[in-house]
């Protein structure tokens, strides 16, 4: 069993570490207090491959395996700090990109696929509702076939870049009585009539993410724009899910080395009763737990990357993925601002922010609840 | 034994219990009583593969092929004679 990565992939992460380095380092906190997303940071990603990276080239892409993407977006994130803006990205990558690639019409590909990779335009996610989180598919937002529309009723919440879209792929129930299987996904155009994007919601952490809410009032919708088959939505939206489990976590990986690296350094610098604090057990101990924590969560995230590229399917892989590598970022995150004290708990040292961002993993693509369940159905339980 | 009863064994080897007494009526609308749900139906494509030989594309779980027991095995039959099924229908409306 060989672990070890291609040359290119090496290469690839390296340059996405030094790509994040240079070009995405601005004045975060300010940023971060004041929910600010950056456009320019979001632009120069683009014009670096990293929106388009898993796309065919014909659509602007730059054709990349998905163990290479995951290499680039792991370097990305140990170089940049800005996890909402990485947060953004991957969701935009995978549960917009991803399911018109996978499930699109050429038309729907040729439209909307160049812009989204170029950062020309901006994609968003509404699945979630006010009244169906982990039951999703119990959503009440309809959609009536009529004519050569069909018209959408209802809201969504939580969708993440909503406030700064151009294009929402947006789940909604063609007849309730077939459960999950009346899901079907559309395509929705910002401009649309019917269409309101409400009011940007407060979150506690990922604030350069920008999130909302989306209201549909008799919104229509051509036929031309529903994405795959009527009552296909459940098994895009489970699709886009694993893409995205398996790939976003490849950034978190990438930010725990940037943390241990961090937490390391500062136990050799900051000295306390006449020595260096990493010289007690009591701190030793926390930073091999998170070196532990690191190797184990890059094995099991590759894993399902390996898993998707071979097989295709990996909901298993990709649900134990999201499970542990989560878990293991927050407990991360807690020790690093227990590493560094009192200044830990500060702004200024930037570990709270990730304490902040990190409690978002557990609950975003499917809580960790949600991860459990998936497995033990699996399990035959 | 026949292709319903065949497929009929597996949904209950997945869904068991909640299927009721055997035999299964092949009508009957395993969405509505809800005995398909989304979690279930992971394992439920696993075992069709597996039992069968097909391969279940993504753009073939639509709710024509698992309505009911009749449809699904008719959507079993055209995988196993490589009919393709409908998965290159997608832009049908």
């Amino acid at each position: 069993m060989d672990l070890s990565f291609t040359p290119e992939q090496e290469a690839l992460k390296q340059e996405a570490l030094a790509f994040a380095r240079r070009a995405l380092a601005d004045d975060l906190i300010a940023r971060d207090r004041e929910s600010e997303f950056s456009r320019d940071l979001w632009e120069k990603c683009a014009a670096f491959g990293i929106q388009g990276s898993a796309f065919p080239a014909e659509y602007g892409g730059g054709d990349a395996d998905i163990i290479s993407v995951m290499r680039l977006m792991e370097g990305l994130g140990q170089g940049c700090k800005d996890s909402g803006l990485l947060f953004a990205l991957t969701g935009q990558m995978w549960t917009v990109q991803m399911p018109i690639l996978r499930f699109g019409t050429e038309e729907q590909k040729e439209r909307y696929l160049p812009r989204l990779c170029s950062g020309e335009s901006i994609g968003a996610h509404g699945m979630t509702e006010p009244g169906s989180g982990s039951d999703a598919f119990s959503m009440r937002t309809t959609a009536r076939l009529d004519g050569d529309d069909y018209v959408l009723n209802g809201s969504k919440t939580f969708s993440t870049s909503a406030p700064i879209a151009d294009v929402f792929i947006v789940f909604a129930t063609v007849d309730r009585s077939r459960g999950f299987m009346g899901v079907t996904a559309f395509i929705v155009d910002r401009d649309t009539p019917g269409l309101e994007v409400g009011r940007e919601i407060e979150k506690m952490g990922l604030r350069t993410a920008p999130m909302a809410e989306l209201f549909f009032d008799d919104c229509r919708v051509p036929v031309a724009n529903r994405l795959g088959r009527e009552g296909n939505g459940a098994t895009i939206f489970g699709e886009a899910v694993e893409w995205e489990r398996a790939c976003i976590l490849a950034s978190v990986v990438g930010a725990m080395e940037r943390q241990l690296d961090a937490c390391i350094a500062y136990a050799n610098t900051r000295e306390q009763f006449d020595r260096p604090i990493g010289k007690f057990q009591a701190i030793a101990n926390k930073i091999a737990d998170m070196k532990v924590r690191l190797e184990t969560a890059r094995l099991i995230v590759y894993n399902a990357g390996w898993a998707k590229k071979s097989g295709g399917k990996a909901a298993v892989e990709s649900a134990i993925a999201k499970l542990y590598v989560s878990e293991c970022w927050q407990k991360s995150c807690m020790d690093a601002v227990q590493i560094h004290g009192g200044y830990g708990y500060t702004t200024d040292f930037e570990v709270e922010r990730d304490l902040r961002d990190s409690v978002a993993a557990t609950l975003y693509s499917g809580t960790s609840e949600i991860q459990r369940n998936i497995i033990a159905r699996y399990l035959g339980l | 034994m026949s292709q319903v009863a065949a497929v009929e064994a597996v949904l209950r080897s997945e869904f068991g219990g909640a299927l009721g007494d055997p035999p299964l009526d092949p009508h009957e609308d395993l969405l509505a009583r809800g005995v398909i749900d989304s979690f279930g139906l992971i394992g439920l494509i696993a075992a069709l593969e597996r039992s069968f030989g097909i391969h279940i594309a993504d753009e073939d779980v639509v709710p024509e092929h698992f309505q009911n027991l009749e449809q699904l095995a008719a959507f079993v039959t055209a995988k196993q004679a490589g009919a393709g099924a409908p998965s290159d229908a997608r832009s049908d409306s």
